[in-house]
Order: C-alpha cells, then sequence, then structure tokens
C-alpha cells in the first residue's frame, strides 16, 4: 500500500479524524506535564527539607544524649565528682557557694570543700531530657508530614528553636566542665596534705625524733617509721626546701579554688536567668521548664523567635558561659604547674 | 655563862628560820609540780618545732599513698580538659548548625 492511498476521498475522513484526536491529545498534555513537573519540584523540596530536618534533628539529639550520659555518670572512684546537696526544697538553683570563696589553711592542711549544687546538675539533666523528648517529637512529625507548607513550618520551628537547643547543650558541657574541675581541685588538695603530712613527718624526725617511731599515725593508728624518714638525702635541707615549695603550690590551689567557686556562682546566676527564658516561653514560673515541653507543637514559631532572638537572652547567656569557658581554661593551666611541683615533692621525699 | 646561853638561843633561831623557809619552799614547789604536771605535757610539745608541725595530729601517707594521688590529679587533669573541649564545641555548635528552612 502506498503512501498516496491513505489520502484517497474513502479515507480523508478517517485521517482527518486521527489528526484531530491527535491535536486534543497534545493540548490536554501540555498543561498536565506542566502540573506533573510542577508537583516533581514540589516532592523533591519536601523530601530535601525532610532530609535536612532529620539530620539536623539527629544531629541535635546526638549532642544532648552524650551531654546527658556525662551528667548522668557519676565519675571514677580517682574522679570523685561529687555534688553538693542542697539544704531547701526549692526548685530554682540555690546559690550556696559564694564567688571568690576558697580553701583555707589550719595547721598546714588546706581544709573545706567547693562542690557544685546539686541541684544545679538535676535542673539540666531535666531540661535537656525534656528537649530531647521535644526533638524526638519533632522528628516524628518531619517524617510523617507529606504536605509542604507543613513541613516549611515544621523547619521553621526548628531553625527558632536552635538557641535554645545550643543554649542547654553549652550549660550541660559548662556543668559538667565546672563539676570535673571540682574532682580536680579535690585531688590536688588530697595530694597537697598527703606530701604535707610526709614532710611534716621528715622534720620532726630529722629534729627531734629517736629510735624507729616518734609519734603515731593517728587515723590508722600504724607506727610511724623514723628510720626511714631519716634516709632523706640532705636531711633536713630537703625537707625545709620541700616546705617551701609547698607555700607555692598552696597558693596556686587557693587560687583554683577561688576561681571555681567565681566560675560557680556565675554559672547559677546564668542557670537562674535560662530558666527565666523557659517560664517565658510561657505557661511556667521561674524555675519550671515553662512551656518547653510544648515546643515541638509551635509551628508558629514567631514568638519564640522574639524571645530567643533579643539581645540579653539568649545571645547574652551565650556569651556569659564564654567568660566562663575562659575561666576554667586558667584552671587546668595552673592545675598542670601545682601537678609539676608535686610530682616533684613525691619524688624528693622518697622514703 | 650567860653569853653562850644567849649564843645558844640566837642559833636555835636562825636554825628556826632556815626550817621555816625550806619547808615552805617545798610546799611551794609541790604545789605547783601538782599544778602544772609537766609529766602530763604531750611529747610534740617537747620539741623544737612549732604545735602545729606534729605529726601527732595529721594522717601520715605512705609513698604510694603519694603515687596513687598524682596519679589522680593526673586522671582528674585530662578529665577537666576534655570537658572544657566540650564546652568550647558547644559554643561553636553554631558552625555546624544545618538551616532547614533555607
Amino acid at each position: 500500500m502506498s503512501i498516496a492511498s491513505i489520502f484517497t476521498p474513502s479515507k480523508k475522513l478517517y485521517v482527518g479524524m486521527a489528526f484531530v484526536l491527535l491535536s486534543l491529545v497534545l493540548v490536554a498534555y501540555g498543561p498536565m506535564a506542566s502540573y506533573s513537573e510542577a508537583q516533581a519540584v514540589q516532592d523533591a523540596t519536601l523530601q530535601k527539607m525532610k532530609q535536612k530536618a532529620t539530620d539536623e534533628l539527629n544531629r541535635r539529639t546526638t549532642n544532648l544524649k552524650a551531654k546527658l550520659s556525662q551528667l548522668n555518670a557519676s565519675g571514677s572512684a580517682s574522679l570523685s565528682l561529687a555534688c553538693a546537696p542542697s539544704s531547701t526544697t526549692s526548685p530554682s538553683p540555690s546559690p550556696s557557694v559564694s564567688p571568690g570563696l576558697s580553701l583555707s589553711l589550719s595547721n598546714n592542711k588546706l581544709t573545706g570543700s567547693i562542690l557544685l549544687p546539686c541541684t544545679i546538675k538535676d535542673q539540666m539533666k531535666q531540661v535537656t531530657q525534656k528537649t530531647i523528648d521535644e526533638l524526638t517529637t519533632l522528628l516524628g512529625k518531619v517524617q510523617s508530614t507529606t504536605s509542604l507548607s507543613d513541613m516549611q513550618n515544621i523547619a521553621k520551628n526548628i531553625d527558632a528553636q536552635y538557641g535554645l537547643n545550643q543554649l542547654s547543650q553549652v550549660q550541660d558541657a559548662t556543668t559538667q566542665a565546672i563539676s570535673s574541675s571540682t574532682g580536680l581541685l579535690n585531688n590536688l588538695q588530697t595530694t597537697f596534705n598527703d606530701i604535707q603530712g610526709r614532710v611534716t613527718l621528715a622534720k620532726e624526725c630529722l629534729t627531734s625524733g629517736s629510735g624507729t617511731s616518734a609519734s603515731s599515725d593517728t587515723s590508722s593508728g600504724a607506727p610511724v617509721n623514723c628510720d626511714a624518714a631519716k634516709t632523706l638525702s640532705n636531711g633536713l635541707d630537703t625537707a625545709n626546701g620541700a616546705q617551701s615549695q609547698l607555700g607555692v603550690v598552696q597558693t596556686v590551689i587557693q587560687t583554683i579554688s577561688s576561681i571555681i567557686s567565681s566560675a560557680i556562682a556565675f554559672l547559677i546566676s546564668l542557670v537562674t536567668s535560662f530558666m527565666g527564658i523557659l517560664s517565658g516561653l510561657g505557661g511556667g514560673s521561674l524555675g519550671s521548664l515553662g512551656s518547653l515541653g510544648s515546643l515541638s507543637s509551635l509551628l508558629n514559631p514567631s514568638s519564640l523567635t522574639g524571645i530567643l532572638g533579643s539581645a540579653g537572652s539568649v545571645g547574652g547567656l551565650l556569651t556569659s558561659f564564654t567568660s566562663i569557658f575562659s575561666e576554667l581554661g586558667n584552671i587546668t593551666g595552673m592545675a598542670g604547674n601545682a601537678q609539676g611541683l608535686l610530682g616533684n615533692l613525691g619524688g624528693m621525699l622518697n622514703f | 655563862m650567860e653569853m653562850e646561853q644567849v649564843d645558844k638561843k640566837s642559833l636555835r633561831l636562825v636554825w628556826v628560820v632556815v626550817g621555816s623557809v625550806v619547808v615552805l619552799l617545798m610546799v611551794l614547789g609541790i604545789t605547783v609540780l601538782l599544778v602544772v604536771q609537766p609529766w602530763n605535757t604531750p611529747k610534740s610539745t617537747q620539741t623544737a618545732l612549732p604545735s602545729s608541725l606534729s605529726i601527732t595530729s595529721m594522717k601520715v601517707a605512705t609513698k604510694e599513698d603519694v603515687q596513687n594521688d598524682l596519679k589522680g590529679v593526673n586522671d582528674s587533669l585530662k578529665q577537666t580538659i576534655n570537658d572544657q573541649a566540650a564546652v568550647k564545641a558547644a559554643i561553636d555548635d553554631n558552625k555546624q548548625q544545618i538551616k532547614v528552612g533555607n
């Protein structure tokens, strides 16, 4: 069959109808194709936002869970991360540490203790757990959302509460760092007192002690061996030199204790401000978690942005935490020096 | 004869006075000893050292105790440094933030 036979008069009608149908199909396909393309773009945008939201929420919860785990850990025996129980039952942190408080020297022993109030740790744990719960709820909403407009609202919420989440993380980390600093101070204090006891023993034995026992160790009842103390090389000169160096270490340790107590007092005031921000979110009194527990339901986060974005709130608190961080940096430097001196003294008193 | 009797009387009087003084001194001495009781004084105060340095009032650690103490200081210093690094990371966390809305 030749092509010319298609256009024979008897078939012209059918061919014409076929062209008309084809035209109709083409006309109808245009908008359909455009609509599908727009839908595909929306779907891709939704999927991209969902992926970003999931990654960000997972990142935040992972960080907060790590901090919570550290706060819950009691620490090994050598780290002794104790806290001071509060004398009050108030839900707000009790400022039981005054700035500048330092260990005191009594009978050549460093006495006293500087500890973080337990209420601060407890409050940080509560806030962090609540924040993790809310972020987890938010993650569930992200995964079940099929509408781009809903996802955009959730995205605004996630971005708006970042400052609050970060502040919670910084507070946890700072609380933990101060807690371990108090453990470090406690270990320095114990080492100082133990070495001081050995220096005193050496001096007493070398000055007046005789025989094998100059005195008794009152804590254990074990006799103190003066013969061993008398073998100290260069005798009294070494003991007097050690006593002099202990004076330097004592000043360093007392300075460290003063910095830590100031950091604790500062932390307490910042935590109080943080709890004020939480109660400012609505529905809570100072010291409570405010409406932290409904952040995941907040689909119009403009009010949240207003509170968290204002100067002197979250931004101001973050700056203050940076100051505490700088103070803590000084502690490690000084503690390193004290550790070196105490190590030398431990080696000198080799009896 | 009379002179001899006077001398004897004077001598007796002298002995009485001397005896009284000796007895008085002995009474005073015993009283002081009973009050002060030097035999009950702690040994540390008999030394030339100030009482604040007395080892009788404090625990004397062994060489091994001090080694353990130093290990504790080392461990807690490492822990403190790690925890401070975590504070720094938390403060700089905004550099890691993924902006979802953009």
